[in-house]
């Protein structure tokens, strides 16, 4: 079953028997969800835990339009992650990020991956929320219209807020790259 | 018409521009083909997002997801949980409304004047406890509904315990909120059994309480701190706040938020008698963190907004001793509750709903017991 961003589903309240078709939509969302959750917690198991958590809601709930739900419940999710990592004070997915590249078989290439990871964080960091959020979710795959309703701005105004956002994280990006270099 | 602006040579490069208001991308696409300056910019925008698709390009995460009917499975059991666990905050959450108004609606008739037990001696409650100045401590009760703001929960029992750390529970994240009202302690205490019944299955909603029905002779309904007092300090020697045997029913404190209604912290006393009156007033389905069998001594809840963030519920243990489980909603991880005491065993287990804690100066195997119990707890 083709999705649309908009297709509205006939759902039926009751377990077992839904008529939407959930197959195709774990399928094609889940890791696009994973991606958009791994940019907002640095954290692959835990994006991936959360991406989780998201479907077994939508499957509860069963919403009339799970993708557009999918994302806002992710983002919700990631939200709470984060408020929670913060009160700790600790980094702790950042760490575990760290150290699950520090596991693998080739410790140079981690190493730059892993300082590249950092700059990237830091670059998104460096954007305002909503900046991020449209960034985020285009990059997950989102369509513009998708993107307007998870956000509340206008299909117009997705563009230009793409456009802003694209252009602060390649110059956020840049900026911290060249003083990495120049502290080696 | 007018050059095309940054986002929409985006949106063509996203190749979104057919998702614009119709008309409007037929035109764009017919400019760029015949502006030059339009098509240089394009070529501009063109690397910008190439620079960001290479920044955000990341090693392929290892993203198989597990099978789509393992997920269904924990739908449906969380889906069970959540008919099984929800009721619970929710139908002591109308508790804690009905009390307070009532016990607010009390103090604002003017009638006789609130009294918390824990605070005589200080401010407007030790004003209180003297009746000649009642009124005037009355009007200090109201007056703090503007100004002050503490939440503080309490157990009363026979012993007229202290609340058992609600400090345990997590502090939720602060929520966005309008400037809050809050309210000093609010403790209503009855001792007609039957009132109480009607207050917890509802009927008192709609009823008005006949005068003095809520009233101990020497107490009457109480509050109150004054803005910002310390927590009150039990006063056991003083005869107008002892709280004992039959006539401790039921105690209150609350904090009203001006944006988001009642937080409510509670206790109640009276064992799964108050238990199954409230859930007349409900669905019907039992508290799920109540272990069959054993005396329910205080059931605290938290909430944030309208938002449930832990329930705490004690239990007599029947080889002396309490047993204590925390519910933490989504949101809130075990290892933000403070430890457990020494010599006290905790167990810790996920739930679909968040996460179940069990606390009892016992051996593991005797808490994994009372947990099967409490899983097996069959409906009311």
């Amino acid at each position: 079953m083709a999705l649309g961003p908009d297709s509205e589903r006939p759902v039926s309240p009751a377990w077992g028997f839904s008529l939407t078709d959930w197959n195709e939509i774990y399928r094609s969302t889940f890791p696009d969800l994973v991606r958009f959750l791994h940019r907002k917690v640095w954290d692959d198991e835990r994006a991936r835990d959360l991406a989780q958590e998201a479907f077994v809601r939508a499957l509860r709930h069963e919403p009339k339009r799970p993708r557009a739900w999918l994302f806002q419940v992710a983002a919700n999710l990631a939200k709470d992650e984060a408020r929670m990592v913060l009160r700790r004070k600790k980094h702790l997915a950042l760490l575990k990020s760290e150290r699950e590249l520090e596991s693998g078989s080739d410790p140079a290439s981690e190493l730059d991956e892993r300082a590249r990871w950092r700059l990237v964080k830091e670059a998104l960091e460096g954007l305002s929320d909503r900046d991020r959020d449209v960034l985020l979710l285009w990059d997950a795959g989102q369509s513009y219209t998708e993107i307007a309703e998870h956000t509340g701005l206008a299909v117009g105004a997705i563009g230009t807020t793409l456009s802003r956002a694209r252009k602060r994280l390649a110059e956020n990006y840049r900026e911290r790259e060249e003083a990495d270099v120049a502290r080696r | 018409m007018s050059h095309v602006d940054e986002g929409a040579l985006h949106a063509y490069l996203d190749g979104a521009l057919d998702e614009y208001p119709t008309g409007q991308a037929r035109r764009i696409r017919a400019h760029l083909e015949r502006c030059e300056r339009c098509a240089e910019a394009l070529g501009e925008a063109r690397q910008v997002r190439e620079q960001a698709e290479r920044i955000l390009a990341s090693p392929e995460l290892n993203v198989a997801p597990p099978p789509l009917e393992e997920l269904k499975r924990l739908a449906r059991s969380s889906e069970t949980a959540q008919r099984r666990t929800r009721p619970l905050a929710h139908r002591f959450g109308w508790a804690a409304s009905v009390v307070l108004a009532l016990g607010v609606g009390w103090m604002l008739r003017g009638g006789s004047v609130p009294v918390p037990p824990e605070s005589v001696g200080r401010g407007a409650a030790s004003m209180a406890a003297e009746s000649g100045q009642a009124e005037s401590a009355a009007q200090d009760a109201v007056a703090a509904l503007v100004g002050s703001r503490e939440t503080e929960a309490l157990a009363l029992d026979g012993a007229r315990t202290q609340a058992p750390a609600t400090s345990a529970l997590p502090v939720a994240p602060e929520p966005m909120r309008a400037p809050s009202v809050e309210v000093a302690p609010v403790l209503v205490v009855g001792e007609d059994e039957a009132l109480l019944d009607e207050v917890l299955s509802e009927r008192v909603a709609s009823v008005p309480p006949p005068a003095g029905a809520l009233s101990r002779p020497d107490t009457d309904v109480a509050a109150t701190e004054a803005a910002g007092a310390e927590p009150p300090a039990p006063a056991a020697d003083d005869r107008s706040t002892s709280l004992s045997g039959a006539d401790a029913r039921v105690a209150l404190s609350t904090r009203v938020d001006g944006a988001s209604g009642l937080m409510g912290t509670g206790a109640f006393d009276r064992g799964r008698e108050t238990m199954r009156a409230a859930d007349r007033a409900d669905d019907g389905e039992p508290g799920s963190l109540v272990v069959p069998g054993l005396e329910v001594l205080s059931i605290v809840w938290r909430e944030e907004g309208v938002a449930p963030a832990g329930v705490r519920v004690l239990q007599r243990l029947d080889g002396g001793g309490e047993l204590e489980l925390i519910h933490l909603p989504e949101g809130f991880e075990p290892g933000l509750v403070a430890p457990p005491a020494t010599g006290v065993t905790e167990l810790v287990v996920p739930r679909d709903q968040g996460w179940l804690i069990l606390r009892a100066a016992l051996d593991e195997a005797a808490l994994r017991e009372l947990l099967r119990r409490l899983d097996e707890a069959p409906p009311m």
